[in-house]
C-alpha cells in the first residue's frame, strides 16, 4: 500500500469519528435549549462537517466535499443565527449525515458513491442556491495567491485588448518592528517585486540611530523602489498581501495609477464560498467590489447613512464597551502627556497649539464621561432583591419591617451596581436582625410596630451615596465596648471614642454574643461588607441613636477607571491623592504640631488631633525629618473616616488619572491602592489615605517616639 | 537556511539541532548572565526584552523589588535578580537588560546583566541541584544545565516569588512586614 | 536562500491523515525534518524543545486553535519571529481577512497539490534550493 493510500484509509477513519460527533451534535440540536448547549453543539458540528470538507477534497470524491460543503454551510447559517434549528432542519441534518456516510463507505469500498443524493437537493433549497452553483471541490487553492487586490487605476481601461504599456510604479515601503516581530522578511519581497521587472531600489538608512541607541527589535529602513512592468495592478500588489496590515506600502505609478490596501490589507476580488443569498442577509456583508466613480482610490470614507430603522437602543457586547473605556482611558493619558510637553513653551508664540489643547482637554474629558455614561446602569438592579429579603428575614425572626426605596434610578458604573449587591444584603440583614426591635418592644417604646428599612441613592459632588437606615434601637456601644475588652481588642478600662467603637465593629473576628444570629450566620461580617465596599473604592460610614436607629452610608466612586487625583510630590517620587480623601491643605504653625509618646507627632486642627505621616519618610524617600511648618500638611479622610496629615513637599496639581491595577501584575503594596501612567509615561503610585494611616500607627506604636519613625 | 529567521542578536550561539540526538527530547533555554553567574530560564517564559528603564519605587518592599514601571499601558513590577541572589542591588546602566517573563498569570520584569545565547540542550544535561548549603539559601534553581563544563543555574521562576519558599528577607532601617508579591 | 533538507518545519492540524498529507507534501519538496503536533498545546511544547524554521497549523482545533497557537508564538520575542502558514478550508473573505489580521505568513486553503504548497513555503521562506 502506498503512503497515500494508508493516508487515505486513516481519513476514512477519522471520517468514522467525525460522522459520530455530527450525528450526536445534530441530535442535541433536537433537544430543547436548556443550559444554552445549543451554541456548542451547533459548533462541534460545524467542526465536524468541516473536517470533512476538509480531507474529502484530498481524499475523498466530490460528492463528499459537495454535501459536506453545504452541510457546514447550513451549520454556519444556524450559528450565526440566519436559520433556526427546526425539527425540519434537524432531520435534513441528519440525512445530510447519513449521505456523508454513504460516500465514506463507498469511497473506502471502492465503489462509486451515490451520484446525486435526495439531501443535496434539500440542503440548496435550504439555503436557496441553484443545484449548479455549487462552488467547492476546487482541485486546487481556491484562493487567489493574492488576497490583497483592489487597484484603482485612473482611467479604467475595462480589460484591455493588448498588452497594456508599461507603467512605472514608485513604491514607499518602510517595513515596520510589527512586521519584522511577525516574521515576514522585506528582502523577500524585494526579490519577489524583482521579479516582476527592472527595480530600482534606494535605500534610507537615515533613520539608523547611534549604536548605543539601536534597538534590536527596530525596523530603521525604508526603501523607495522603482517597477518598470506591464503586469497588471494585482500582481505588483501580490508581494505585499501579508505584510499590507502591518506597515501598508504606497504605490503609485507614472500615469496616476495607484494601488490602495483596505485596513486588512484584503480587497475585493477575493473569490468567496459562501452562496450569495447567505450572504445578503449577513449582518456584516463584504465590502462591495469598489468602483472609481464612487469611491477615492485611498482610504475611502462611507457616509453613515444612518440607522435603517428609528432604532431607540442597540444591544451592544460589554467587551466591546470595554475596549472603548480602555481606549479613552489611554487617550487621556495621551493628552495629559501633550499638555505636559507643551508647559515648556511660551503660550503667546503659540496660540493655536494652545487652543487646540484646552479644546482636547475638554473634549478628552466629555468623551470619557460620554463613554463612562453608556457603562452607567442603575441602582435598581442592586435593589430588586431587597423586598423579598426584608419580608422574609423579617418573618423568620418574627419581626415586622416594611422597605422604602428611594433613588432607583440613580446611575453608576456597572461594575459598582455588581459589587453592591452583596454589602447591601447584609446591611439590610443586620438592620432586621440586630436594629429592628420585636413588634412588643416597639410598642413598649411608643413606636409603630412595623420597623422602617429606608434605602436611599444619590449623586453627592461626584460620588453616589447609598445609605441603609433603620428605626430600631440603635447600636448597643456599650456591649461591642465589653466584648472588645474580653477579645483584648481595647486594654482594660480603656476610654474610646464612639467612632472608635463604630470602628471596631468592622474589625475581622469581632462579634459579640449579641449580634450574632442565625440569619447573619457568620456572625455580623462587617469586616466582609467593608472589604467590598473598599474594593469598589468607596467608604462606609456609621451614625447610630440609642433608640431611635442607625444608619450606614456607602459612599461610592461613579466609577471604577478614572478618578480625579491630586499630584505631589515626596522627596524625588510623584504620588497621586485621590481628591475624594482631601479635606484641605495647610501650612501649620509650630503650636500646632506635637509629639505623642507611642502615637508619633499629631497636628492639632480646630481642637481635633490628627496623627501627622511625612510621606517621603514613611516611604524611605528621605531620612531626615522635614519640618512640617515648611512643607505641606494634607488633612486628608480615610475611607473608614479616620483622618491623617500627610506631610508631603508640594502640591504639583489636579489631574485626572486612569487606575491601573497594581495587584494583576505585582500584589498589595500597603499604603498604595493602585497605580496610574503619568503624561510623561512614568508610573505614579496612586495613596490609599486608610492603608498610610494603619502603616503610621502600626509603626509609631511598634517604635515608640523614635526619630526613624 | 533562511536569511534571517531568527532575531540576528541570537544567531550565532544556536546549536544545530538538525539532528536528533540520543540523550533524549530537547529544551530550549535562554541564558543570561547576573554578577558573573550564569543563569538560564525555559525559553517558553519569556515575553520581551527591554532595556534598562527607570523605575517607580514600591515603598516598603525589600531591596530587589526595584519597582514598577509601565509596560504599553500595563503596570509591571520589575525585580533585581542580583540583590535577590543576595549580591546586592545592581547598578542598572543603558546596556543592563529587563527580560519580560511570564510566571503563573503575572508578567513581571528581571533585571539582569546581559542575556548571552539561546541554548537547545538534551534532557540528559540537565541534573538535579546540588545539595550543599546553597541550596537552602536558593531554592528557587530548579536544575543545573552542563554545557561543555561551564554550569549554568536554571530558574524555577514560581519558586523564585513564591512566598512559601523563599524566606523573608531583612528589609532595612525600618522593617515592615508586607505581603509576597 | 534557504535549502529544503535542512529545513525544519512543525506541522500542526487535529487530523492524523492531513498531518500524514503535509508531511508527504514536504517530503514531495525535499523536506525531511518534520515534527507533527495534534494541537495546539503539543505544538508550543514542540516550539520549546527545538527551533522550526516553519509552522504549518490548521486552523479550526478543539482547544488552542491556530490562531491562538499563533498569538502565543508571536509573543515570545525569540522564537515569535518562527514563519506560520495556517491550512485551512476555510477560503471566505472574511476568514483570510481575519487570518492576515492575525499575523499569517501565509494561508493555504485545503486541499492543496504539491506545487500550491512549495510556493507558500517559498513565498514566506524565500526560494528553496
Amino acid at each position: 500500500m502506498s503512503e497515500l493510500d494508508r493516508l487515505r484509509r486513516t481519513f476514512f477513519d477519522e471520517c468514522e469519528e467525525l460522522l459520530a460527533s455530527l450525528q450526536d451534535s445534530v441530535t442535541a440540536l433536537a433537544a430543547p435549549d436548556a443550559g444554552g448547549q445549543h451554541a456548542a453543539a451547533v459548533a462541534a458540528a460545524f467542526r465536524a462537517a468541516h473536517s470533512i470538507k476538509g480531507g474529502a477534497g484530498a481524499f475523498g470524491s466530490g460528492i463528499l466535499v459537495e454535501v459536506a460543503h453545504l452541510t457546514e454551510t447550513v451549520l454556519d447559517a444556524i450559528r450565526s443565527g440566519r436559520m433556526a434549528p427546526s425539527d425540519a432542519l434537524v432531520g435534513t441534518l441528519l440525512r445530510a449525515g447519513d449521505a456523508l456516510a454513504d460516500c465514506v463507505s463507498a469511497d473506502r469500498d471502492g465503489v462509486p458513491p451515490p451520484e446525486n443524493p435526495p439531501v443535496l437537493a434539500e440542503l440548496r433549497r435550504l439555503l436557496g442556491t441553484p443545484a449548479d452553483s455549487t462552488p467547492p471541490a476546487a482541485p486546487a487553492n481556491t484562493l487567489p495567491d493574492f488576497p490583497v487586490i483592489r487597484a484603482d487605476t485612473a482611467p479604467v481601461p475595462p480589460a484591455p485588448p493588448a498588452a497594456p504599456p508599461p507603467r512605472v510604479w514608485t513604491i514607499d515601503f518602510a517595513p515596520n518592528a510589527k512586521a519584522l516581530a511577525a516574521g515576514h522578511q522585506p528582502l523577500l519581497v524585494l526579490r519577489a517585486l524583482k521579479a516582476l521587472g527592472p527595480l530600482q531600489t534606494v535605500c534610507d538608512s537615515s533613520h539608523i540611530p547611534p549604536l548605543d541607541a539601536l534597538e534590536l527589535t527596530e525596523s530603521y529602513l525604508r526603501w523607495t523602489l522603482s517597477l518598470t512592468t506591464d503586469i497588471a495592478p494585482e500582481v505588483v500588489a501580490e508581494p505585499f498581501a501579508f505584510v499590507a496590515p502591518l506597515c501598508p506600502p504606497q504605490i503609485t505609478a507614472n500615469d496616476g495609477s495607484r494601488i490602495g490596501f483596505d485596513p486588512l490589507g484584503v480587497g475585493s476580488l477575493l473569490t468567496t464560498d459562501s452562496p450569495a443569498p447567505v450572504q445578503e442577509v449577513d449582518p456584516t456583508p463584504l465590502p462591495e467590489p469598489v468602483s472609481p466613480e464612487t469611491d477615492p482610490p485611498l482610504d475611502p470614507v462611507r457616509p453613515w447613512a444612518g440607522p435603517q430603522q428609528a432604532a431607540s437602543s442597540i444591544r451592544v457586547d460589554v467587551e466591546r464597551i470595554d475596549r472603548l473605556v480602555n481606549m479613552v482611558g489611554e487617550l487621556v493619558i495621551t493628552q495629559a502627556m501633550l499638555a505636559q510637553q507643551a508647559q515648556g513653551l511660551a503660550e503667546d508664540r503659540f496660540p493655536m497649539l494652545f487652543q487646540g489643547l484646552e479644546d482636547l482637554a475638554s473634549h478628552t474629558r466629555e468623551l470619557q464621561e460620554s463613554v463612562m455614561a453608556i457603562r452607567a446602569q442603575p441602582v435598581k438592579s442592586a435593589f430588586a432583591r431587597l423586598p423579598r429579603l426584608v419580608r422574609e428575614t423579617a418573618q423568620a425572626l418574627g419581626k415586622r419591617a416594611r422597605l422604602i426605596l428611594i433613588g432607583e434610578e440613580t446611575e453608576v458604573d456597572k461594575s459598582v451596581v455588581e459589587g453592591l449587591s452583596d454589602p447591601l444584603m447584609h446591611l439590610i440583614r443586620n438592620a432586621i436582625d440586630h436594629g429592628i426591635e420585636p413588634p412588643e418592644e416597639r410598642r413598649a417604646a411608643g413606636k409603630p410596630e412595623d420597623g422602617t428599612i429606608t434605602v436611599l441613592a444619590e449623586h453627592r459632588s461626584g460620588r453616589i451615596v447609598i445609605q441603609v437606615s433603620d428605626d430600631g434601637a440603635g447600636i448597643n456601644l456599650a456591649a461591642i465596648k465589653r466584648k472588645a475588652i474580653e477579645q483584648g481588642l481595647l486594654p482594660r478600662g480603656a476610654d474610646p471614642s464612639d467612632d472608635e467603637l463604630y470602628e471596631l465593629m468592622f474589625h475581622p473576628g469581632f462579634s459579640t454574643v449579641e449580634l450574632i444570629s442565625n440569619i447573619s450566620g457568620r456572625g455580623v461580617g462587617m469586616d466582609v461588607v467593608r472589604a467590598n465596599v473598599n474594593a469598589l473604592g468607596g467608604r462606609i460610614l456609621v451614625r447610630s441613636y440609642k433608640g431611635r436607629g442607625t444608619a450606614f452610608a456607602l459612599t461610592l466612586p461613579l466609577t471604577l477607571a478614572v478618578m480625579d487625583g491630586m499630584l505631589l510630590q515626596a522627596g524625588d517620587e510623584t504620588y497621586v491623592l485621590p481628591i475624594a480623601n482631601i479635606l484641605e491643605s495647610l501650612q501649620p504653625a509650630a503650636d500646632a504640631i506635637h509629639h505623642l509618646v507611642g502615637r508619633g507627632p499629631v497636628l492639632s486642627v480646630r481642637g481635633q488631633y490628627t496623627p501627622m505621616v511625612d510621606l517621603a519618610r514613611m516611604f524611605g524617600h528621605r531620612s531626615d525629618p522635614c519640618d512640617p511648618t515648611r512643607a505641606l500638611v494634607v488633612l486628608c479622610e480615610a475611607e473608614d473616616g479616620g483622618k491623617v496629615a500627610l506631610v508631603v513637599d508640594s502640591l504639583i496639581g489636579q489631574q485626572q488619572v486612569v487606575i491601573k491595577s497594581l495587584e494583576r501584575n505585582y500584589g498589595h503594596c500597603e499604603g498604595i491602592s493602585a497605580a496610574t501612567i503619568l503624561g510623561d509615561g512614568r508610573v505614579a503610585l496612586i495613596l490609599d489615605v486608610a492603608g498610610l494611616r494603619l502603616l503610621a500607627a502600626r509603626r509609631h506604636r511598634r517604635e515608640g517616639d523614635d526619630p526613624h519613625g | 537556511m533562511a536569511d534571517t529567521l531568527f532575531t540576528p542578536f541570537f544567531n550565532d550561539g544556536i546549536p544545530t539541532t538538525d539532528d536528533d540526538t540520543p540523550s533524549g527530547p530537547m529544551q530550549q533555554y535562554v541564558s543570561f548572565t547576573v554578577g558573573g553567574s550564569e543563569f538560564a530560564v525555559d525559553i517558553l517564559a519569556i515575553r520581551e526584552f527591554k532595556r534598562w528603564t527607570e523605575t517607580t519605587p514600591l515603598p516598603n518592599t525589600p531591596p530587589y523589588v526595584r519597582g514598577v514601571i509601565n509596560l504599553r499601558g500595563v503596570v509591571v513590577p520589575i525585580y533585581d535578580l542580583r540583590a535577590r541572589f543576595g549580591q546586592g542591588p545592581t547598578q542598572p546602566t543603558a546596556t543592563h537588560v529587563i527580560m519580560m517573563v511570564a510566571v503563573s498569570e503575572r508578567t513581571v520584569g528581571l533585571l539582569v546583566d546581559a542575556v548571552d545565547d539561546v541554548l537547545t540542550v538534551p534532557q540528559s544535561a540537565l541534573s538535579a541541584v546540588p545539595e550543599t548549603d546553597s541550596t537552602a539559601s536558593h531554592p528557587f534553581l530548579q536544575a543545573v544545565l552542563t554545557i561543555d563544563e561551564r554550569m549554568i543555574a536554571v530558574l524555577g521562576l514560581e519558586r523564585l516569588f513564591s512566598g512559601e519558599v523563599v524566606p523573608p528577607l531583612p528589609l532595612g532601617p525600618s522593617p515592615v512586614s508586607r505581603q509576597s508579591p | 536562500m534557504p535549502t529544503a533538507h535542512t529545513l525544519a518545519v512543525l506541522v500542526v492540524d487535529d487530523h492524523a491523515s492531513i498531518r500524514g498529507l503535509t508531511r508527504h507534501g514536504l517530503s514531495q519538496i525535499g523536506v525531511s525534518d518534520v515534527v507533527e503536533a495534534a494541537n495546539g498545546t503539543e505544538a508550543l511544547a514542540a516550539l520549546g524543545q527545538k527551533r522550526f524554521d516553519l509552522v504549518i497549523a490548521d486552523w479550526t482545533m478543539d482547544g488552542m486553535d491556530g490562531l491562538d497557537l499563533l498569538a502565543r508564538l508571536r509573543a515570545n520575542p525569540i522564537i515569535g519571529r518562527t514563519p506560520f502558514i495556517l491550512l485551512t478550508a476555510r477560503n471566505d473573505a472574511d476568514s483570510v481577512r481575519t487570518a492576515i489580521a492575525a499575523g499569517v505568513n501565509n494561508y493555504i486553503v485545503k486541499p492543496f497539490d504539491v506545487p500550491t504548497l512549495r510556493s507558500k513555503i517559498e513565498a514566506v521562506l524565500g526560494p528553496l534550493a
